[in-house]
């Protein structure tokens, strides 16, 4: 599995953990799931919800510097994406979760789980460019190096390294 | 009618506004739920199809009820109260109420998704005035349509540009735009359910006569004029020429399998 994807996994059990504690469905209480993540709240309120949130983020961040070089730079960018929405939408699926009458919170609390891959578009880089010089691909198609004459991408060789 | 069976009537009558009313909760629940859910990931469509997923589940959910409630608990005591006639009435009442049901979670869902799509057009109207650079030179990129990925040299440094379109324009184009399309068609879907259970309830009476063929060219002039809404409307968002293809191949789906099945139809027009 890619670095990356195994990482958004993580994030995925952070979030039922914590979404669980706040709803009172863990064996400990909320303040002391809280607690284990660096933050004091006696109460599941929407602001310390984000709070909690913003530390898996930090701790999420961290990590994802220690393995962006060996993993997938598409999925590092989405995980990134996910990240940057992750505290808010955390805040908003437990006030989804229990202010329902009939039951329906899981159903918006479970649709925001996997949002934010938007947050990858667009910042892919958008210039192909020569793995050896730098230079940029200068004719569509042609993926010798106009400048050097290398390869733009990676030989057989070198991917199987 | 009787008074056991006007009776038996109110009490069914009874249970489907308790169906009804738990149904209007849930759409006021989905409509605030969703519309939050829009305005937290204005540009990815994702959550917010989950969400309507997870609820379409909710709301089949509730209309097996009234199934089982016939199935278990009712058509009995209207098969026991009367004739066969009586019995249609509370088979023709149950109907009667499925299609309002489904028509009126169908008309909620138009809804969310339409709001979502309007809300995208303004997003996409700022984006469409970002002016594309070269990711090497920063100089000005020219896209030959603002909407679709290609590959761009620029014309100060010759580097080969990946152009892709601003995240909001693909969304209105490939979502909203269907969504629009899909709410403009509603109306004319619900009119051919009415118009097939008027046709259904017609053949009944005539113990289950062939429906005529004028009712089936007004059955397909339906169908046509439902794809055409689609298609103009989508037409109209996107600002581009009707696709009657997209119409031909959906009349030609309807012609295969509805009318070529149709005994009366072949022997009028054959399956040409």
């Amino acid at each position: 599995m890619d670095p990356a994807d195994a990482l958004a996994q993580q994030l995925d059990s952070h979030r039922r953990h914590v979404l669980d504690a706040a709803a009172g469905k863990e064996a400990s209480s909320w303040a002391e799931v809280a607690a284990a993540y660096g933050v004091q709240a006696p109460s599941p309120s929407p602001e310390a919800l984000e709070a909690v949130g913003q530390a898996i983020v930090e701790g999420c961040t961290a990590a994802l510097s220690g393995i962006e070089k060996d993993a997938d730079p598409r999925r590092v960018t989405f995980l990134k994406g996910r990240l940057e929405k992750f505290a808010a939408d955390l805040a908003l699926a437990h006030k989804q979760s229990s202010g329902s009458k009939l039951g329906l919170g899981g159903i918006f609390a479970n649709a925001t789980a996997h949002a934010g891959w938007t947050g990858g578009h667009g910042k892919i880089k958008r210039v192909i460019r020569c793995r050896t010089c730098g230079a940029p691909q200068q004719e569509a198609r042609v993926f010798v190096c106009s400048f050097c004459g290398g390869p733009v991408f990676a030989t057989d060789e070198e991917t199987s390294e | 009618m009787n008074a056991e069976q006007q009776a038996l009537v109110q009490r069914w009558d009874g249970f489907l506004s308790k169906i009804k009313e738990r149904l209007d909760e849930i759409i006021a629940e989905a409509t605030a739920g969703c519309a939050q859910i829009a305005a937290q990931h204005p540009l990815d469509s994702l959550p917010l199809s989950n969400a309507l997923t997870g609820l379409d589940h909710r709301v089949r959910q509730l209309r097996e009820r009234i199934e089982q409630t016939w199935d278990g608990q009712v058509e009995d005591k209207f098969s026991d109260a009367g004739d066969g006639d009586f019995l249609d009435v509370g088979l023709d009442k149950k109907e009667d109420f499925e299609t309002a049901f489904d028509h009126h979670w169908q008309n909620a869902k138009a809804k969310i998704l339409a709001d979502y799509a309007a809300s995208l057009y303004p997003l996409a109207q700022e984006a469409s005035q970002q002016q594309p650079k070269c990711d090497q030179c920063g100089a000005p990129l020219q896209p030959a349509v603002i909407h679709k990925s290609e590959t761009i040299a620029c014309p100060a440094c010759s580097a080969q540009n990946l152009y892709e379109p601003p995240l909001a324009i693909v969304a209105y184009r490939g979502t909203a735009a269907h969504y629009l399309a899909e709410a403009a068609a509603l109306p004319k879907r619900q009119a051919i359910d009415f118009f097939r259970i008027e046709v259904d309830r017609w053949r009944r009476a005539r113990e289950w006569a062939p429906e005529p063929l004028e009712s089936l060219e007004k059955w397909r002039a339906m169908e046509q004029d439902h794809w055409t809404t689609y298609a103009q409307e989508k037409a109209r968002v996107l600002g581009e020429p009707v696709d009657q293809a997209y119409i031909t191949s959906r009349m030609e789906y309807f012609d295969k399998y509805e009318l070529h099945m149709n005994q009366v139809w072949v022997n009028a027009h054959g399956k040409g």
